[in-house]
């Protein structure tokens, strides 16, 4: 019988949920800070909105420079010239795709945004804060992606020196 | 004979009131139709205006928009754009070291230019100490 029981707690301790101390729940204190300050926060965010539409506006243009005008037509050279780079094409392919990451991330990322200034913080601070690490997470994603756009062009920069010094060294 | 001859007469002034009423009816006719049209015309611009308005908002593009109020770009940002040379690598032609000495200091030129927005998208404006969470 003893057993029988000490064998049926195990059980229950394997199939029972583990509780934890609640995450992510605003302190009285956060919810009190965003009543009280809900305009100064939406001035705030409609600040931000305003820059990272001017920051896509640049880096957009920046993009399609670079590909129209630099990477695709050094591809394209490098193939007609019977010079054909794996690795350039690849990075060609590489930018393009993330070219069109980014700006679908844009869009979910400012519609985030907008809905979070359209929340009522005074009324829903819990449902504020809730939307705020949404658009947090929207902006971390589109903020990976820059910087791997970037890398992959300070990879193309690489790759094309290094067929440059390949030029050098047959010479 | 004479009544006969009559007859079409009295038989005109007899159709008169109705010719009357008829063609009364026909500019009646013609004025709903009329209406109708125009209503039916406004109805068609209000449908696909509405139709294209949300189509704008679902695709996203009107947060690419820049030229919504309040996303004008600044006098500032306009004065401060940079005049660039215009260098495009053409797609054709031998492939050099001074070809490809030129396309790098190009290119590098446009490298520094992208790094004028230090951390783009970084986390700190929406931390909680930038909102006063």
């Amino acid at each position: 019988m003893r057993k029988v029981l000490v064998g049926i707690m195990c059980l229950g301790m394997i199939f029972m949920e583990p509780v934890f101390a609640e995450e992510g729940k605003l302190s009285d204190e956060q919810k009190g800070a965003i009543s009280q300050s809900c305009n100064t926060i939406k001035q705030t965010l409609k600040t931000v909105q305003k820059s990272d539409s001017r920051t896509r506006a640049f880096l957009g243009a920046k993009y399609e420079t670079f590909i129209s005008d630099y990477i695709s037509p050094m591809n394209v050279r490098l193939t007609k010239e019977g010079k054909p780079n794996a690795t350039i094409t690849s990075l060609y392919s590489n930018v393009l795709g993330m070219r069109q990451d980014f700006s679908s991330q844009f869009t979910s990322y400012s519609q985030e945004l907008e809905e979070l200034i359209n929340i009522n913080c005074q009324e829903k601070p819990e449902e504020f804060y809730q939307k705020l690490k949404a658009t947090r997470q929207k902006r971390m994603t589109l903020k990976a992606t820059v910087k791997s756009i970037r890398t992959n062009l300070v990879n193309h920069y690489t790759a094309v020196k290094k067929v440059e010094e390949g030029l050098d060294g047959k010479k | 004979m004479v009544k006969n001859k009559e007859k079409p007469d009295g038989d005109k002034s007899e159709k008169k009131p109705e010719t009357k009423a008829n063609e009364q009816l026909g500019e009646e006719g013609e004025k709903n139709n009329l209406i109708l049209l125009g209503v039916i015309a406004v109805g068609i611009a209000v449908l696909t205006t509405g139709i294209s308005v949300l189509v704008y908002h679902k695709s996203g593009d009107i947060y690419l928009d820049r030229s919504r109020p309040g996303f004008l770009p600044d006098e500032e940002e306009i004065k401060n754009e940079p005049e660039q040379e215009d260098y495009k690598f053409s797609d054709s032609g031998e492939v050099t070291k001074e070809v490809l000495d030129e396309y790098l200091k190009h290119y590098m030129e446009e490298l520094n230019g992208l790094d004028e927005y230090t951390e783009p998208f970084s986390d700190k404006p929406l931390s909680d100490e930038s909102l006063g969470i």
